[in-house]
């Protein structure tokens, strides 16, 4: 692969500190890309970051808010986990949407009930199969970007030979 | 033709984020953008300077490879199940 092929710039990147790791990995859970960001690698981060918030709302818009459920969705919830907006969203959704938060999963009460129900209408089938898809997959790629954030972190930049090598791969 | 009426009652109705969107009828066509996205991330990782030229031809490339080996794997399980009928 060529330089110009692989769309190398002349764009100067900052060594990151080893010592700051744990604290882009912080930052990459509450906003995906943002350690890439504060890394020096702005463009990667700028990427991974429109590309995941993309896919975790676009989860959302299709299913609504009631596809990020701790307790109903409970392995799903471990995908959607590594995602820091994801666990944030089934906090304030939990303590501020639900008529009855503290209402057992699997009584129609959790659901909210006609006489009283949940500011959100609950999905089902497959708005719900794709919201939960969606919202779980971003998480999952996000952990993708905690390991690349990880390795950039302690290692450094790769040597361009190396990468290109990897990437034609 | 589009019924006005209808679609009126639909978006004023929605509340984006607290309603499910209707797509029971479209739900397949959401693999794309799905398949799209884990190209986009795994590209934007291992490419070593990701600009949008190669960044569009690589990642679209790896996205018809995803489509394509979901399109084979769904033509051996139809034809195990429904040709063959194990």
């Amino acid at each position: 692969m060529t330089k110009s092929q692989a769309g190398q710039t002349s764009e100067k990147k900052s060594t990151p500190e080893p010592g700051m790791v744990p604290i882009y990995l912080g930052l990459t859970w509450l906003c995906p890309g943002l350690g890439h960001v504060l890394m020096g690698d702005v463009r990667r981060g700028l990427i991974l970051g429109i590309t995941i918030w993309s896919l975790f709302l676009s989860g959302l818009l299709i299913g609504g808010v009631g596809v990020v459920d701790s307790k109903l969705n409970r392995a799903w919830f471990l995908g959607q986990l590594p995602n820091g907006p994801a666990v944030i969203l089934a906090v304030v959704r939990g303590k501020t949407m639900m008529a009855n938060p503290n209402a057992k999963v699997g009584t129609d009460s959790y659901l909210g009930t006609p006489d009283v129900p949940n500011d959100y209408e609950p999905s089902f089938g497959r708005p719900n199969e794709i919201g939960i898809l969606y919202t779980a997959l971003a998480g999952l790629l996000n952990l993708f970007i905690f390991y690349d954030v990880f390795d950039r972190g302690t290692y450094g930049h790769r040597g361009s030979q190396e990468s290109a090598q990897e990437a034609s791969a | 033709m589009i019924n006005l009426g209808v679609l009126m009652s639909v978006t004023v109705a929605w509340r984006p984020f607290l309603d499910p969107l209707p797509i029971d009828r479209y739900w397949l066509l959401l693999i794309f953008p799905l398949v799209l996205a884990i190209a986009v991330v795994y590209k934007a990782v291992k490419i070593p300077h990701p600009g949008l030229a190669v960044m569009t031809v690589q990642s679209l490339k790896l996205a018809g490879q995803i489509v394509g080996v979901l399109v084979a794997a769904a033509a051996v399980l139809l034809f195990l199940t429904e040709i063959i009928g194990l």
